[in-house]
């Protein structure tokens, strides 16, 4: 435990240092201050206002997630720091969690600095304190940890840009399968094709579940069963994932 | 080498298990998942197309696209009409999105009907839209029952929209005050009883007719103050300068009591109404935008 510990603190103090972790944040930053001459073309109308901000957020998380998720791990083994780990009393499943927790570390770190300029900039809208907001945040934060731990298991068997390729892939499709399901119900797919499609939807990563956006905007609290249920659907698959990152990193010659 | 097979068996399996876990997951969340309302209508299958596309952005999306929807309504003036289309768009992109609804409905009624005939009746049909899909927002019933009052001189409408406004949660004090009082004025005062009157008798839904009553009760006690306020000028001379002086000089037992809590007021032409001074609790604070 002690070891992850290390190699979390080690990851975030790495990562934290990169010119392009802050290159990114500053650009998020410049981007939720944009939003308050956006809010001004939309007439300052909140509902507006919030989903530009917490879509900055998202947007901004998920490129530091890719960047992060896709480099570090891979980092580490082309430039021979993990023989350096490796050498000392670390199991190698110890160096991928700790890699996962160091890089969620360094996730929060972001997403707590744009969190703050979010909230800022709801209350300068006069929108009060938007604890809804925070948590969409907090559910785009379970969702950046699941692609974080998709990326991490990628970077175990694949060079740095396909691993960006499929992240990316991964992504996108976690975010269309829902309205692929429901478009392929509504045109009325059937057979093997409806079967393909729902195998798709169940096993890929459904990523819709921690959009908690669109509730925030609209101002609904989301419902309890949703949360507990969408926490655990991101802890059982970041479970399947850095298990299979362990399980191939283990057996991979270095 | 067996027990490097039977290990390898185990993994399988908790994999297998774990993957059966977040079908389940999966399926229960599906069951128990609140929607929001989704896209419909003409535009159904393009905005279908933009909310696959946008990663999940879709309030994010329908506001941009709002934003360069809005200008359009000048076009109509020039007998271009993409702003219909393109609000009906952005609308079946993000329904919960209240205000291009309110802005359509104040808007396109404004414009010339030798330019653009159907102002009035699209306004009506994105408003009854906007009040069954969008977040509550009180300016869209607020200014339909403009459109029907000033537009289609239509009073039993404008009074229902005007009540709707009233009840909406976040409805500013200058709003809920004048929808509560809409049509109080002692020469139009018994046109709009007559209204209310004839919705309580004619709905079969009790909520409606509840505040039918309340409203006729409000009307009623309006004329019962002014006619004693006329008594008391027969018998004094001169209108009494408060409800209470009727009460004191005994042409009333007491003041009535205001359904929704209004102070009653007499004016110098003997005329009553409420106190725009004393605000019932509930509307007394500028609710919060």
């Amino acid at each position: 435990m002690r070891n992850i510990f290390v190699i979390a603190k080690n990851t975030l103090k790495l990562e934290v240092r990169d010119k392009i972790l802050y290159g990114i944040i500053i650009f998020g930053l410049l981007y939720i201050f944009f939003t308050l001459f956006l809010s001004d073309l939309v007439l300052q109308e909140l509902p507006m206002v919030k989903s530009f901000g917490l879509t900055g957020i998202f947007f901004f998380n998920a490129i530091i997630a890719l960047f992060l998720g896709t480099t570090s791990f891979f980092k580490d083994v082309d430039r021979k720091v993990v023989y350096f780990i490796l050498s000392k009393p670390v199991s190698r499943a110890q160096f991928v969690l700790g890699k996962f927790f160091g890089l969620c570390l360094v996730l929060l770190f972001a997403s707590v600095i744009l969190s703050v300029a979010y909230i800022g900039l709801i209350l300068y809208e006069h929108g009060g304190f938007d604890a809804l907001g925070l948590l969409a945040i907090a559910m785009q934060f379970l969702e950046m940890a699941l692609f974080l731990a998709f990326a991490i298991f990628v970077s175990t068997f694949s060079s740095s840009l396909l691993s960006i390729v499929y992240t990316s892939g991964v992504f996108f499709l976690g975010h269309v399968v829902s309205t692929l399901l429901a478009a392929a119900k509504q045109i009325g797919l059937g057979g093997i094709k409806l079967m393909l499609v729902e195998i798709l939807y169940y096993i890929f990563p459904n990523l819709e579940k921690f959009d908690a956006r669109d509730l925030a905007i609209h101002a609904v609290a989301m419902p309890f069963t949703s949360f507990a249920l969408a926490v655990a659907y991101a802890g059982v698959y970041i479970i399947i994932l850095l298990s299979a990152a362990i399980w191939i990193f283990d057996k991979k010659e270095i | 080498m067996a027990i490097t097979r039977s290990s390898q068996f185990s993994k399988v399996v908790i994999f297998v298990l774990l993957f059966l876990l977040v079908i389940l997951l999966q399926y229960e969340y599906d069951v128990t998942k609140m929607t929001l309302p989704a896209s419909s209508g003409a535009s159904g299958v393009s905005s279908l197309m933009v909310r696959m596309a946008d990663l999940g952005f879709h309030p994010a999306v329908g506001s941009f696209l709002w934003a360069t929807t809005m200008p359009e309504i000048l076009d109509l003036f020039r007998d271009k009409t993409e702003y219909l289309s393109d609000v009906a768009f952005v609308n079946a992109v993000d329904p919960k999105m209240s205000y291009p609804y309110a802005f359509s409905v104040l808007t396109l009624p404004a414009v010339p009907s030798n330019v653009f005939p159907d102002g009035l009746k699209d306004a009506i049909a994105i408003g009854n839209q906007g009040l069954q899909s969008a977040d509550p927002d009180w300016r869209i019933a607020y200014y339909m029952a403009m459109d029907y009052y000033l537009g289609l001189n239509d009073k039993k409408d404008a009074l229902l929209y005007f009540d709707i406004a009233a009840r909406t949660p976040g409805v500013p004090q200058f709003a809920e005050r004048f929808s509560l009082n809409f049509g109080i004025g002692s020469n139009e005062r018994e046109t709009t009883k007559e209204l209310w009157t004839t919705i309580r008798d004619s709905t079969n839904d009790e909520f409606t007719k509840e505040r039918a009553q309340m409203y006729i009760d409000h009307l009623d006690d309006l004329d019962t103050i002014q006619a004693a306020a006329v008594q008391y000028k027969q018998q004094y001379g001169a209108y009494p300068t408060s409800p209470s002086e009727l009460v004191t000089k005994g042409i009333l037992p007491a003041i009535p009591q205001d359904p929704f809590g209004f102070t009653f007021v007499i004016n110098k032409d003997g005329t009553s109404g409420i106190d725009l001074t004393k605000l019932p609790q509930s509307i007394s604070t500028e609710p919060a935008q």
